[in-house]
């Protein structure tokens, strides 16, 4: 250990990393002191690229913005042209939209928690819980046709329904999934492996989750309870169960696990859509005119709440339309979770927000 | 929630343009949310701070231009709040040159927010901490939201199809070598 101070780069390229972001590290011995984040390696300028485009181009634009989240942007964009519109999707729709919604959260967790594995070293259980996450993948395309862009939105419902056979292939491999996922999870929750590198790090406390506005598992991690699905109920949620998952410490081994239990509990909300969803029509059936006006729509998608701001003219398309996905308020908190920190734990402790550079610079 | 839509309106009603006030809108989904629009800009940092005390967080903000057609440099940042459930969204209007006051020292999610929002739409922002670019090089000109070239184009991946063409174009000329 030395007084002297160093700066360290971790990225934009970095084995950690899936994508690239800059970290500047200001170090003195092996505790970084201080933080600055430079983005700007990937931006595509999404936002101007929507307003070239008609409603429903938009759908398939916003649907590849991210991969591990890619049915909310496109399911979010339409429930705000649907508010503009006045339109109120038919019920069975409202319950298709939340089965994709889970099954993409349930693949989504399980990619960042089995990450967390991977960084402290762990790699069987890496192996294994991506090796499980296989069975999500099949399931997206054996009911959607693909593995990760599903395209069942359309304005005003959905595209695509699930008959008998494919309800009965969801909760055949549900259960396959469900104890495995259990017992891999638990492994998470207490092997010492995971805990001794994750628990006690990366601190953002519940004070300073309020006034960075974090969201999503990061926010429930530090006891902070702002789920969409609950706080502001959107789709079939208003009829359905849900238990929340609320943690008091605030550090990356909290942020793992509230996603665990989250990719579980989306397993028995699917269970509650399948059992609940009534027969009917899966969308309005035609393409409605947009009014000119303005929307604000939320949902909870894995990393959090996106929200999308819609403004419209009368015309084919959007005047303005405007996304924040949910890792964009939760990179100013790392400058806190990092703050003290050990440098060997900056991987570990960028990863617990999972954040999503794709997302980030739309 | 109606309690809710009380405290906002409460806090809201002093500043906003007069006869617009302050509306509260009813999704499909049953789902209230408010809208208003401030008399004054500078407004903007009192009622945050108002905000703040109630207990909002800000969740993002917006710029874009109202009437491109005939008033081409007239912005509208909206600030979209949230109270528990509840989105809050306030406008500002901001003509040629007029600044914003930032707000980040309450909301410190709002630093890249108002970053974001200087590059994009050349709006200046008094008082960030940090007012360096977040996502475009500085060599580009600000307020590129605002231009006919697509932004798209000023962005960093814009280069991959410049690159693959001059890689394309080295290619041929490295078999031509070969060949001769």
């Amino acid at each position: 250990m030395t007084s002297e101070s160093y700066e360290v780069p971790v990225g934009p390229l970095h084995v950690a990393l899936e994508e690239p972001m800059y970290f500047k590290l200001d170090v003195r011995g092996d505790t970084i002191h201080d933080i600055d984040i430079f983005a700007g390696h990937v931006h595509r300028g999404i936002e101007q690229i929507a307003l070239t485009k008609n409603f429903f181009q938009c759908i398939v634009l916003t649907e590849r913005l991210c991969s591990l989240c890619s049915n909310s942007h496109p399911a979010t964009y339409c429930m705000a042209v649907e508010t503009i519109a006045g339109i109120e999707i038919p019920p069975r729709a409202r319950y298709l939209r939340v089965i994709a919604e889970e099954v993409k959260r349930i693949a989504s967790n399980m990619f960042n928690v089995s990450l967390l594995a991977h960084l402290v070293g762990f790699d069987t259980l890496f192996m294994h819980l991506m090796e499980l996450r296989e069975i999500m993948q099949d399931i997206k395309e054996v009911l959607w046709g693909n593995r990760m862009n599903i395209a069942i939105n359309v304005i005003g419902g959905v595209r695509a329904d699930l008959g008998q056979e494919k309800i009965a292939y969801l909760r055949t491999r549900l259960a396959e999934l469900e104890p495995q996922l259990r017992d891999a999870f638990q492994v998470i929750e207490t092997h010492k492996s995971i805990t001794r590198r994750s628990k006690g790090i990366g601190i953002l406390n519940n004070g300073d989750a309020i006034r960075y506005g974090v969201v999503g598992p990061v926010a429930r991690a530090a006891g902070v309870a702002n789920d969409v699905r609950a706080t502001a109920p959107y789709y079939a949620f208003p009829e359905l169960e849900l238990e929340q998952h609320i943690l008091p410490d605030g550090d990356a081994h909290s942020r793992a696990v509230v996603r665990a239990r989250e990719a579980l509990t989306a397993i028995d909300i699917i269970r509650q859509c399948l059992d609940k969803m009534p027969k009917g029509e899966l969308s309005i059936g035609y393409m409605p005119h947009i009014p000119p006006g303005e929307a604000v729509a939320r949902s909870e998608a894995p990393r959090g709440e996106l929200i999308y701001y819609l403004r419209t003219d009368g015309g084919t398309g959007p005047a303005r339309v405007k996304w924040r996905v949910p890792s964009y308020p939760n990179w100013e908190a790392l400058k806190v979770m990092l703050r003290n920190a050990d440098i060997a734990d900056a991987a570990i402790i960028i990863g617990s927000i999972d954040p999503c550079i794709a997302c980030t610079e739309r | 929630m109606n309690q809710l839509i009380k405290i906002i309106e409460s806090l809201c009603e002093p500043f906003t343009l007069e006869g617009t006030g302050v509306s509260v809108d009813i999704s499909p989904q049953k789902l209230p949310s408010i809208w208003l629009t401030l008399t004054d800009r500078w407004d903007i940092r009192i009622l945050s701070e108002k905000l703040h005390d109630a207990g909002c967080r800000l969740a993002t903000t917006t710029v874009y231009r109202p009437d491109t057609e005939n008033m081409p440099h007239r912005h509208e940042v909206a600030y979209h709040f949230l109270l528990e459930g509840l989105p809050v969204t306030v406008k500002t209007i901001t003509d040629e040159g007029e600044a914003l006051p930032s707000i980040s020292d309450l909301f410190p999610n709002a630093d890249w927010e108002e970053r974001e929002l200087m590059e994009l739409s050349n709006v200046p922002v008094e008082g960030h901490p940090n007012p360096r670019r977040l996502f475009l090089d500085e060599s580009i000109d600000t307020g590129v939201f605002d231009r006919y070239v697509p932004f798209s184009d000023l962005t960093n991946l814009a280069n991959a199809d410049a690159i693959w063409a001059r890689i394309r174009e080295e290619s041929r000329n490295n078999q031509k070598e070969a060949a001769q």
